[in-house]
This record gives C-alpha cells, structure tokens and sequence, in this order.
C-alpha cells in the first residue's frame, strides 16, 4: 500500500545569480512500514526532497513542479502560473504547454472532495479558471506560436506579479500552512540534519517533548508528561533523564531523545535527514538497531536520507540514488546492489571501500559533482561517465524501469542491466 | 631500539596530557587534573609504510598525529626519527625537523588560505625553509610537486584560488604542499573524511600512489575502518588515549584479538544489504579521558571481564607474530564472534515481532510481511491483506 507518493517533483532555488535547479524531476513512492533510502553526495538535492515533502522550503525555494501526495492526500504540488512559467522557459514550449494543460484540465474537472488536498476549493476554482483561458488561447487557431507565447507570458505575469495576485497568493499559502502545521509531526515528522544540535539548550529535554505533543495532540500536561517517559522507555533512555538539560546528554543520548521526540505523535511517516552523521560507529550502529526495531513495532514508513551508502545497505527495504537533483536510481536495494542499471550507482559502490570480502582497488568517477545553477545539458551525468556516448550529451534520458520495482534514469539502463555493457 | 634498519618512526611510550585549568586552592593542594589525551603509546613506522590509526573522536589519535609532526610537545616519551630523539626539540632544530614532516589536515576548505592563490600556498613551505635559490627554481618545484598531486596541467592550476577550486582538487593542492619540501614523513589527519565518496576514492589512490612512487611513510588517521583498511600497511587501534591493538591490516580486520575492536568492527556497516552480520554489542558510553578508570581502560565495556581487569593495567603484548593487544587475556581470548552467515536476518515477523533468521522457515504473504512458521499457522491469512499464508524454506 502505498503511503508517500511523490510525482516529477520539482523545486527550485531563485537565487540572484539565477535558479538552482535544486531537485528537477524526482519520482519515488513509499509503503507503509517500508524503509527507503535517499542516497547522494552533498548539494544533490536530498535534503531539498525532505524539505518539500514536509513543506518546510527557505523563502527562494518553491516546488515548480510535480505533486506530492501522502496517504492519499495532495499535500503539495506547484501551482498553475508557476508551472506554466517554467514550461515557457524551455525551448519546445508549446507541446510541452499542451500536454501541461491536458493534464490540469483531466485533474480540475472531476470534482475533488475537501479530503484529497490541503488546498482549499476556492484556490482550486480560481485555477481552474486560469487553466481553462490559457486552454482557449492555445486553441486559438487565429493566433501565431509567437502572438500566444506573449499572450501566455501575460497571464503568466498577471497571475505571479500583480498586486491582488500576490495578496491572494498569500492567503493561500498560508492556509496550506495551516493545514500542513497539522500533518507535520503529528503525520509526518522529521528528524533533521545536525539533530545533535536541534534541542534548545536553556529548556529540559523531557520539557520540549511535551511542548510538541501539547502543540499537537489534545492532552493535558499530565498525560503529556506520561507520554515522555514512555517514549524515553521506548528509545532506551533513562526515565530520570526527562529532567535533564540537553547540554548532560551525550551525542547518541541526544540522538535517541530526538529519535522520541519524532516518535511522539505517533506519525506514520519519518524523514531522518542524516541521523548518524556526526555519531561514532558504535553509537551510529546502536541508533541504527534502534530506529530498526522501533520500525517494525510501530510499523512506521521511514525515509534515510545519507551519504553513507552503508548506512542504507543496513537498515532500508528500497534505495534511491540522486545525483544533480535527479533520481538516477530507484527501487529493491538487493537488487540495486547487486545487479545495478545506472553508471553513476556502479561508480559509486566502486568508490566504496568495505571491511569485508577481499581488499579490492577503489575506482575513483572522474570530475565533480556540477554547479546545480547550470547543469550539463543532455543527461546530468555524462561528463563523468565512462559510457557517454553522442545521445548523452544531446538528450536528457527517461526513468526506464529494466525490473519489477527497479528504475534506472538512463539511456543504456537495459545494456547495463543486463550486462551488454560493462 | 634507537634505531632499527628500515625504521623511520620509533615511538617508544608517548604520552601527551593536557591540564585542565583548576582553581587557585585545587593548584596549591596538587589536585590538578589533566586530560590524558595520549598515554604510553609505542609503535614504529617502517619505511614506505602507511600506518592507519583507527578509534573513536576523542580517542586521542589526533593528538598523537600532532605530537608526531610536533605540533604537539609530548609531555613524556621519546620519539627517534632516523634514529634521533625529536620529542624536545626546540628552536632551529625543530625548524629543520619539521621540514622533513608534513601534515596534511581534515577540511581542505579550512586548511587552505582563501586569499592565497596555489601557487603561493604551495610555495609558502619553501619560503619559510628558504629552499631553492632562485624564483625559476622554485616555480619548477611547484610545478612538479602539483603534478605529482595530479593537478595536471600545473599552469592551469597554480593561480588560482582556492573558491574556484572543488573539494577534491583543494584537498589536492593540501598534498602538494606538502609535497614540495620532500618530506620524508606525512601524517594524513582524515584527509578524505571530508569529501564526498565519490571524490574520496580519487584521492585515497593518490596517497597509495605516492607511497608506492617515492616510499613515503605515513601516519593515516582515521575514524573510519573501512577507509583505513584500504589505505594501510598496519592497523593501530586507539581507545582512551591507548593503542589497544596493533598489527597487520588483515590481521586485525580479520581476526581481532581485543575486545574493544571486535565491537569497533562489528558496528561498521557494510555497503552489502545481502550481508547483514553479526552484532557485538558494548555497554556504556566512552569514559572521560579526565578520570581515568583504573586497570585496563576498557574494563568497564568488556564482555570478557574478569577480576583481574579493574586492578591491573596489562601489558601491550605481541600475542602473535608482529600483532599486539593490550589485554590480559589477548590470544587466549576465544572472542565469541557471531558467524556473519548464522546470524543473517531474514527481517522481523509482523505477529510476535521477534526476528526471524536465515534457516527458520517463514512464510512471506504478498504484501511483503513476514510471519514465523508458527504464527503463521496460529493466523491462516494475513491480517493487512487478508490473503492466506504460504510457508517457505
């Protein structure tokens, strides 16, 4: 059963010296109680993921495109205007802007019931709207491909920059936030990067606990304060430890007590953004049993995001490999490992020292990961890979999917796959 | 034992600590504490050898590597490096020690000046030693040494700066520094724990390269074994401020004689989901290195402990040819090692939530969940998706 869905997701970076296209086409999906891993060198564009999933994007950061949705609720997606805007940008605007407004068209016009988006109904009619005149000018038979790009780009304009439209804009996003502080934590919660540091210093630890769980869920400070400790019991922590301050806990102790306080609200979801990171091995590999058997009795769906390829090979069930803000790889992690379909996963287990098996020569990729404000054109990866032939350079590859849950985004996936190219 | 044939280092019980500023009354009555960062550390380095150095933060392996560069003074202990004692030098002497060793540092976007270009950090070290007589010289010698760090072609590099440069590449002109004075020692403080994996590979082949071209020795610090393991000749082994274990790479790896890195190995992952191993579990946290426990330092996380261990401070001991430990027990030790196969875990069951092991039969319904055979039997259908279930195995 699926629980996290997330479709051609998109999120950009506007920045001043342009856009970072900071995530650029990213599908993946999740099950209930499965674990996933999200693995890829620093500035690829996971974090990024996480952060759109639970809508917690810096100001320059929007979802551009793609949709997210979770336990069969849209809980994000890029707005009409927005996407178009980008579509304009791209050199084969036109049919691209078509199928765009096929697609909304089919979406807006069965009737959506409040429960399957956070999105209330009148910012759904006000875009159907937009949709169905931009739809009336591209079957405009009268007007020249340049006379409807202006006429485009004015809506486009009118929808993103205008006075009411900003206001407007606003009061929708805020009421997303309203509804998104309800899902968060309570549904989905996040354990982030640096955890080590994410406790206040000046209040107790069991005392932070409970200010979440008052903020979320309806109970007294008594019934609270039981949870805490229950919670404490359930990661491994001493129950006196509720009083102490986070400055007394060592770094896996504050590891555990972040790892409660997501557990908290009961979510269904976790996304823990490098949860071992600044741990030593035996503590990274207490957590790590930790989060395991946590999973299993709770039964909780976990996202990994990691640089440590042999943090995931441990704990998750499925594996995805980013690379410049695309997915290059999805799917069974056995099967990713053993038989893998993308260069950029062969190169990466290659790179990989181990301390079992045999002491075998590392192969290094070659160059360094792009600037993700310009990316290469054609696939991400060509200028590092060894199989880069002229299509690579010319052509983005397509998400093909070489075995029952097993994706690969490249041209050779199936040559690879199937070992006709090594 | 000053010197050996085919010797460069010879540590003989090193120990650096560190005091820990008290009050006025605790000084006067002597009840000053010290941090015992290094503590009666022994090991040689032999020529053309890279000596990896593993343990936990806080372990004291970096202060090891400073004392062995002197950046440190050893507080006791002799260090002879071809034969001479360094632990004391002072003034011109130690000036022309350090220009026989060299240091290459963690973060390359700390180490490196961002207001110098390449060519003046890499030429800097030859300033300060005066070497080479003139400009031309010394242009040649930069050249040389960026080529050996394969920043190939030199020109294209040498001015730069260093926010032009990726990770990869600063960690490199970091090695060319210290590569242009010809050193005849480098002490590598996690070099590549930095730099993302697929760059760490580069530069570790680097590294093994230039000790296979020109013999350099080096010291290899490291939190991770398994980058370690790739990179050296020996294995050192830090706990507390002690060198626990030492010996051949593939030696300790494979067969550990002391306790602490039975449990340090088995707590690396392995980037191979068909080989979940097994677990060594350890008690407690790492104990302050301020108060010290008394007897073996490890005695309080040990398995294997007996009555002796809380008294005495055993002997670092070679239980195998070329292979200390420092344990009472080491050799004698049968270190109760989970077999990697017996132990695989096939995942956990969905109804009594115990794990089920390779061997067990089990039955696995279509929705992915695993059930004991028993429970399986006790429930008939699966209750997510209803369907009946089938044993395998």
């Amino acid at each position: 059963m699926v629980m996290l869905e997330v479709n051609n997701l998109k999120t950009y970076f506007r920045i001043l010296k342009g856009t970072v296209y900071a995530v650029d086409g990213v599908t993946f999906h999740l099950d209930r109680g499965e674990t996933m891993g999200l693995v890829g060198e620093s500035g690829c564009g996971k974090t990024t993921t996480a952060f759109a999933i639970t809508r917690l994007l810096p100001s320059n950061g929007e979802i551009v495109g793609g949709e997210i949705v979770f336990d069969g609720t849209l809980i994000g997606r890029a707005d009409f205007p927005t996407e178009l805007a980008e579509v304009l940008k791209e050199p084969l605007w036109l049919p691209e802007t078509r199928a765009l407004v096929e697609r909304k068209l089919k979406k807006l016009s069965v009737p959506e019931d409040e429960s399957s988006t956070i999105e209330s109904m009148r910012h759904l009619e006000q875009e159907s709207a937009c949709v169905e005149d931009v739809s009336a000018i591209l079957n405009d038979a009268s007007l020249s491909e340049e006379e409807i790009k202006g006429e485009l780009a004015a809506i486009v304009h009118d929808e993103l920059s205008s006075f009411f439209a900003k206001r407007r804009r606003r009061r929708f996003d805020r009421e997303v936030e309203e509804k998104m502080s309800d899902i968060r934590w309570s549904q989905i919660s996040m354990i982030f990067q640096g955890a080590m540091n994410a406790f206040n210093p000046v209040y107790k630890v069991g005392d932070q606990i409970v200010e979440a769980l008052l903020e979320h869920e309806d109970m007294t400070k008594d019934e609270a304060k039981e949870r805490v400790l229950e919670l404490f019991d359930m990661v491994g922590l001493d129950r006196t430890r509720v009083s102490g301050y986070p400055h007394e806990f060592s770094g896996g102790m504050r590891q555990r007590a972040i790892i409660a306080m997501s557990l908290a609200c009961n979510p269904q979801l976790i996304i823990a953004d490098e949860p071992t990171t600044a741990l030593d091995v035996i503590m990274q590999d207490r957590i790590l049993g930790e989060i395991r058997r946590l999973q299993r009795e709770l039964h909780i769906a976990m996202m990994i995001i990691t640089h440590d390829i042999s943090v995931v090979a441990e704990v998750a069930e499925t594996i995805g490999i980013m690379y410049a803000g695309k997915l290059f790889e999805f799917g069974d992690i056995v099967s990713i490992f053993e038989q893998s379909a993308n260069p950029y996963t062969i190169g990466l287990t290659g790179a990989f020292p181990s301390i079992k098996g045999e002491r075998k020569k590392l192969i290094a990729i070659p160059g360094s990961p792009p600037d993700l404000s310009e990316p290469p054109h054609g696939c991400r990866f060509h200028p590092r890979c060894k199989f880069a032939q002229e299509i690579c350079r010319r052509e983005e590859p397509a998400s093909v999917e070489v075995a029952e849950n097993h994706w690969s985004l490249c041209h050779f996936a199936r040559e690879i796959y199937s070992g006709k190219l090594t | 034992m000053e010197s050996e044939e085919g010797v460069v280092y010879n540590v003989v019980n090193l120990t650096k600590l560190f005091p820990i500023k008290s009050g006025f009354f605790a000084s006067l009555f002597g009840k000053e504490k010290n941090v015992h960062a290094v503590n009666d550390v022994n090991f040689t380095i032999g020529e053309g050898e890279i000596l990896g150095m593993v343990g936990e933060s806080g372990c004291g392996k970096t202060t090891c590597g400073r004392c062995l560069v002197r950046l440190e003074t050893p507080t006791e202990g002799h260090m002879y490096f071809g034969g001479k004692d360094i632990a004391g030098l002072k003034g011109r002497e130690l000036k022309s020690f350090r220009r026989d060793v060299q240091m290459v540092f963690q973060d390359p976007y700390e180490s490196l000046n961002p207001r110098f270009n390449v060519y003046t950090t890499v030429s800097e070290p030859l300033v300060v030693h005066g070497v080479g007589e003139s400009a031309e010289e010394r242009d040649d010698m930069v050249a040389k040494a960026l080529e050996y760090a394969e920043l190939k072609p030199p020109e294209e590099f040498m001015y730069r700066f260093p926010h032009e440069l990726s990770g990869g590449q600063r960690q490199r002109v970091a090695i060319a520094r210290t590569l242009v004075l010809r050193p005849r020692f480098i002490v590598a403080d996690e070099p590549v724990s930095m730099l993302d994996v697929s760059i760490r590979a580069g530069i570790m082949n680097l590294m093994l390269s230039l000790r296979e071209r020109y013999k350099i020795p080096f010291l290899f610090i490291s939190h991770d074994v398994s980058v370690t393991r790739y990179m050296s000749h020996r294995i050192a082994v830090m706990y507390l401020g002690y060198i626990v274990e030492l010996g051949d790479t593939e030696s300790v790896i494979k067969d550990p004689l002391h306790p602490y890195t039975e449990a340090l190995l088995s707590a690396v992952p392995v980037p191979d989901p068909a080989m979940k191993h097994g677990r060594v579990k350890i008690k407690g946290d790492l104990p302050s290195p301020i108060d010290m426990p008394p007897g073996c330092v490890f005695h309080p996380r040990c398995l294997y402990r007996k009555d002796i261990c809380d008294k005495e401070t055993p002997q670092f001991k070679e239980a195998r040819p070329g292979h200390y430990a420092l344990c009472h027990f080491a050799g004698e030790l049968t270190i109760q090692r989970p077999d990697d196969e017996e132990i695989f875990e096939v995942g956990g069951c969905e109804y009594c939530k115990a794990t089920i092991k390779k061997g067990m039969s089990y039955a696995k319904c279509d929705c992915n969940k695993l059930y004991h055979e028993s429970c399986a039997g006790q429930l008939d259908e699966c209750p997510i998706c209803k369907k009946k279930l089938q044993v395998e195995e």
